[in-house]
């Protein structure tokens, strides 16, 4: 098990070097340079070339690449942001915790939301119960988060003026992000959870359970939605990729100070030293919910676990 | 000789089978209720998008009139006018043609480079497999957004770059689906009699290994429609979508963003538009994911 | 009577003592108080050399870090600042400048070596070249007495004694290479930066020993709002003190909930349409004369207002706003064509340019309107409404709205057709040089001087350099008629519109006169 864990956390390593040599081949095939983001449209094309000089943007590809990992890797260093002159660590860090914030509260907003909506859903099959909130949670998943945020933003904070229309200060700050971003992610999982509880019941055990004469909510709670969840554990950790993209647009919406919404703005700037290191934290962290997903699903089902064990021992 | 009787029965009995299936398909689409609604409303999107030529006219769309800005609906404009006096109605029906046309194609593109990939990976595996597979691991920890935007403001939005950065955001979804597919199917014992038969791997991939997993594919194709519909209306909320003047759904919402106050019609048809085209496209997606899951054979 | 006058002491001092008290009590709330102040963008620097944001510079400059001289748009053009006197030799080759009795916010004197440390450090950026050309020798004569020798007569220099800020050479040097990352004391601006958070805000404290005197307001907290329509609801639910550039769309709810505390006045900014006559599109047709001219008649100034600024903005025959800059030629003088919109004209022209009717009917092509900015932006707006104008007499054309990292390389090295461009924050027609000069090769967008040019460059070269060889206003004022003039005869540059600048304050606030660029928070106070 553990031998398993530390494989694919050093997995890890290719995958950041590989995030890193993609991202400058990226910058490098893309016209534009920070230098001229920076000076603005009526800059000297020579005073231009001069920042980009020292900047160290106009080195050949391959030695930024393997400089830059020479700075990680000896010293621990992110570099320097183009834009801001920051360390980018420390213009990184603040964000990304931010931003991570939103994402968990997203994912367990819309997991208390949706999961349970798509186990009622399941069982009420063809019931009200089933087909009404299944409606909304199809139209809801179908409309663009933008445009879901500005409503909010226009009912909650214009209309009724109870919640603050920018910025991340308080708990109050996030109630409409986390909202924003959940509620198509709610919807999501509610429809994910429903056909794999479907799916769950038709099982050949879950016959078998209630063939034994096994009482309806037995058979429900304990052989079909065990079992029924495995699927939904999987959905629920690449929510989380889903919903750090969905933050970019929420961010910028809300006026939070999230690192997607920051490697989205460093972009027209070419600033790669707080691309490359907002990328790779966001993919780090993606690793590891996967992993935990993984962990989970091992937990779930004993087929798994055994053969984990087994690889393990081997 | 002996070995093209074999593949070209093989064929045959195939051929009937998918026909069978296909009635046996459509019999059990028909059932639920909700994607028949789907393919209605779809259809009479279509239609409205692939003869808006005759409901109104392309000029109407791209006509300003200064006198009319952001003037509500009317007899005469049903849908208002937008802030540079364009008739709103004439946009939306327009803007159907290239929301929906960049959507389905670039579904298609990422759909058709995905499925290759994890065709080869999976058919292949070893060496292949891996340096394929670990790639798009990495592919997989970007997040989307970032190629999309890095494509889009290096190349300058246009229709092409549009559908090179949406293809680039969505394939990676079928390298996976079609892998595991593939895996399966692999083992199966007619793959293996063809591939006894001389076979060549192109040929079995495409005209056994694919054909089979089209169901599956098919749904996630449906699927992924409604998804780019609503990424492609973020894109241009991030001001990465298409270029003005021609009309187009997010766009016409990311103009609308600034009236919404003021003109909130302006907002109300190409969102409309947008939620609707994403939730029929959804019901049908649906509707064939019952269809076509095995399990519900009985 | 001495007991009337011992009742009018005593009364008197008690009115003090109460008076006394009241006012401290008012002191001690103000000190308290916070004004916040919404900024669209996120500061990229808190030193003034290293940021290129207008949004920033009107933080920094004059607030944070002053210069020798100030910029009062709204009282017309520069003033002694941090520059007491200044003698100018005859040859007008020679500035002696005394320094007022400054302090820095780290309690440093001003003294002349800070100034002489500014100006040498300022030397060394490429990007203040434009600034700083023309200076020969920066020497302290005496503690406060600086001397400025320059190559050549140079009057704008007025625009120089503005736009370099002073620093103290000690604070700067202590800071060391992280100066402009973090917060820090080194101007002499009535604000010091206490709290700097590129990701969220920038707080600003009043600096105490300011030598204009204390500033009635003593905390400022710039919030960074990206979103505009957030902006606006925050300030009408009161959480905004002062919001500069407000957004135009949202103007009457704005209006609305300010109670008359807005005002939206015509901003020192210009968006203008440029024509390559250079351009290979349809063989060449921009460098007929007879078809640029067409274009700029067929151009309707009024409708892009409307549809770009909601017409709040202001429609533009001038390069610079004359009322802004006192050396821009006004257009009411009638000294140079501005090309009235006039689509009768238009056609005419084009048929005199050998059109036929069914060509035009069929559509002329004349390229691509490029520019840059949102999609939603402006100059997009701009763009568009021009694409129809166009339209109406004959002439074809697409829009093209890029990255700034795209469309810039390409309007500075003449690939485009047509092209809309912004331009602000020019306080001295001087400034036209980046743009007509053979030298501002990199920032112009039109080439007058090549080996067979159809314009007189020459003239015009000559001109930029009479404008400034003179401080007499009246006569740069007929150089640069002439030299406009020019310019606008070979109908390659056409001014659109300028923006306009919507300011909104909150209930308790008086900000004092209001400025198109730049805000002083020292002249505002509490109600």
């Amino acid at each position: 098990m553990y031998i398993y864990i530390v494989k694919r956390l050093l997995f890890l390593i290719p995958t950041i070097l590989g995030i890193i040599l993609i991202i400058f081949a990226v910058m490098n095939v893309t016209p534009g340079d920070p230098g001229r983001a920076i000076l603005g449209v009526s800059a000297r094309q020579d005073e231009v070339d001069a920042l980009n000089h020292q900047l160290g943007y106009d080195l050949p590809f391959l030695q930024k690449y393997v400089n830059y990992i020479k700075n990680i890797v000896t010293k621990g260093d992110f570099g320097i942001s183009y834009f801001t002159k920051q360390s980018v660590f420390d213009e990184i860090w603040p964000r990304f915790v931010l931003t991570i914030k939103l994402a968990l509260c997203g994912i367990l907003l819309s997991t208390l939301i949706g999961v349970p909506m798509g186990i009622y859903a399941a069982v009420k099959q063809y019931s009200l119960y089933d087909t009404i909130p299944s409606l909304i949670a199809f139209f809801i998943a179908s409309i663009p988060g933008f445009v879901l945020g500005m409503v909010l933003l226009y009912v909650f904070s214009l209309k009724l003026n109870i919640l603050p229309s920018y910025g991340a200060k308080t708990i109050r700050h996030l109630i409409m992000p986390v909202f924003a971003i959940s509620i198509s992610a709610a919807a999501q999982n509610m429809r994910f959870t429903k056909s794999s509880m479907l799916e769950s019941v038709r099982q050949d055990y879950v016959r078998t359970a209630r063939a034994k004469g096994l009482p309806e909510s037995t058979v429900i709670w304990k052989h079909a939605l065990k079992n029924a969840l495995l699927p939904v554990v999987t959905q629920i950790g690449l929510n989380l990729g889903l919903l750090i993209c969905g933050a970019v647009v929420i961010e910028k919406l809300f006026s939070l100070p999230g690192i997607g919404g920051l490697i989205v703005d460093r972009i027209s700037f070419k600033d790669e030293p707080v691309i490359i290191a907002g990328t790779i934290l966001i993919a780090v962290c993606f690793t590891i919910v996967m992993l935990i997903v993984d962990l989970v699903y091992a937990y779930i089902d004993p087929r798994i676990r055994a053969k984990y064990s087994r690889t393990s021992t081997k | 000789m002996n070995d093209q009787m074999v593949i070209a029965e093989d064929d045959a009995v195939e051929e009937f089978r998918r026909e069978n299936q296909t009635k046996e398909i459509w019999r059990r689409f028909k059932k639920s209720k909700g994607s028949l609604v789907g393919l209605f409303l779809l259809v009479i999107i279509l239609l409205l998008v692939i003869f808006a030529n005759f409901i109104t006219s392309y000029d109407l769309a791209i006509k300003q009139d200064p006198s009319k800005i952001l003037e509500a609906p009317s007899m005469e404009h049903p849908f208002g006018c937008d802030n540079y006096g364009r008739d709103v109605l004439a946009r939306t029906i327009h803007g159907g043609r290239i929301s929906l046309g960049i959507a389905v194609l670039a579904t298609l593109c990422s759909c058709v480079v995905g499925s290759l990939l994890g065709a080869v990976a999976g058919y292949f595996g070893g060496v292949i497999d891996s340096v394929i597979m670990r790639t798009l691991d990495i592919f997989m920890s970007v997040p989307d957004i970032l190629f999309t935007m890095a494509i889009v403001v290096a190349f300058g939005s246009s229709f092409t770059v549009l559908l090179l950065a949406l293809t680039v955001a969505f394939f990676t979804n079928y390298v996976r689906l079609v892998r595991s597919q593939v895996l399966n199917l692999s083992e199966q014992d007619y793959i293996e009699a063809s591939r006894a038969g001389g076979a060549g791997n192109a040929r079995i991939i495409f005209s056994h290994i694919l054909p089979n997993s089209i169901g599956v594919i098919i749904v996630n194709v449906t699927l992924n429609v409604a998804k780019i519909i609503i990424y492609e209306s973020t894109l241009s909320f991030l001001g990465l979508g298409m270029p003005p003047p021609q009309p187009d759904w997010g766009l016409m919402l990311s103009e609308a963003r600034e009236f919404m106050r003021k003109a909130p019609f302006l907002m109300f048809f190409p969102g409309t538009a947008i939620v609707l085209c994403a939730v029929a496209v959804n019901f049908i997606g649906d509707g064939l994911r019952d269809a076509l899951d095995p399990h519900l054979k009985s | 009577m001495k007991k009337f006058l011992a009742l009018f002491f005593t009364l008197s001092m008690l009115m003090a003592v109460f008076c006394g008290y009241a006012g401290s009590a008012e002191a001690a709330e103000n000190a308290d108080k916070v004004l916040t102040v919404r900024t669209s963008s996120s500061m990229q620097s808190t030193d003034w050399a290293q940021t290129t944001h207008l949004a920033d510079a009107q933080i920094l400059w004059q607030n944070v870090f002053e210069g020798l001289y100030g910029m009062n748009e709204a009282r017309g053009g520069y003033y002694h600042s941090l520059a007491k006197d200044v003698k100018i030799s005859e040859d007008q080759l020679t500035y002696t400048i005394t320094l007022v009795d400054a302090t820095f916010q780290n309690g440093e004197p001003l003294k002349a070596s800070d100034v002489v440390f500014t100006y040498k450090r300022a030397l060394d950026i490429p990007r203040l070249k434009y600034l700083t050309s023309m200076l020969d020798t920066v020497s302290a004569l005496d503690d406060k007495t600086v001397v400025f020798k320059l190559k050549y007569p140079y009057s704008a220099i007025e625009h120089t004694f503005f736009s370099i800020m002073i620093y103290s050479e000690k604070e700067v040097k202590a800071i060391g290479d992280s100066f402009g990352t973090k917060p820090h004391k080194a101007g002499t601006g009535a604000y010091y930066i206490d709290e700097y958070d590129p990701a969220s805000s920038v707080k600003l404290k009043a600096h105490e020993g300011y030598w204009r005197g204390a500033p009635n307001i003593k905390n400022i907290d710039v919030l960074l709002i990206t979103e505009n329509s957030a902006a606006v609801i925050a300030y009408e639910n009161g959480e905004i003190g002062y919001m500069h550039d407000a957004p135009t769309s949202e103007w009457e709810e704005l209006v609305r909930a300010s109670d008359g505390r807005n005002k939206m006045i015509k901003g020192n900014n210009v968006r203008t349409f440029y024509i390559n006559y250079e351009s290979k599109s349809n063989n060449a047709i921009l460098a007929n004369p007879l078809v640029r001219k067409a274009i700029f008649y067929a151009i309707d100034k009024e409708t892009i207002n409307k549809i770009s600024t909601g017409g709040y903005g202001s429609v533009a025959d001038e390069y610079m706003p004359s009322e802004y800059v006192k050396t821009s030629p006004p257009a009411s003088a009638g000294g140079f064509e501005v090309y009235k919109y006039n689509p009768e004209k238009a056609k005419s022209l084009l048929k005199e340019a050998g059109f036929t009717d069914e060509q035009l009917k069929a559509g002329v092509p004349v390229g691509t309107i490029l520019t840059y900015g949102a999609t939603t932006g402006e100059k997009a707006k701009c763009a568009q409404v021009i694409q129809s104008d166009l339209s109406k007499i004959g002439l074809k054309s697409e829009v093209q709205v890029g990255d700034i990292n795209m469309t810039s390389p390409m309007f500075h090295s003449y690939e485009y057709d047509l092209g809309i461009y912004g331009d602000s924050g020019n306080f001295d027609f001087n400034n036209i040089r980046q743009m007509v000069h053979s030298e501002s090769k990199g920032m112009d967008l039109v080439r007058y001087k090549t080996d067979d040019s159809p314009f007189d460059w020459r003239r015009i070269e000559e001109l930029l350099d009479l404008g400034v060889s003179t401080s007499d206003v009246e006569k740069r004022v007929v150089y640069y008629t002439e030299l406009w003039k020019i310019v606008m005869d070979t109908a390659t540059i056409l001014p659109l519109i300028n923006m306009p600048i919507g300011v909104v304050w909150g209930a308790d606030v008086d900000p004092g006169a209001i400025n198109p660029s730049y805000y002083q928070f020292f002249e505002f106070s509490w109600k």
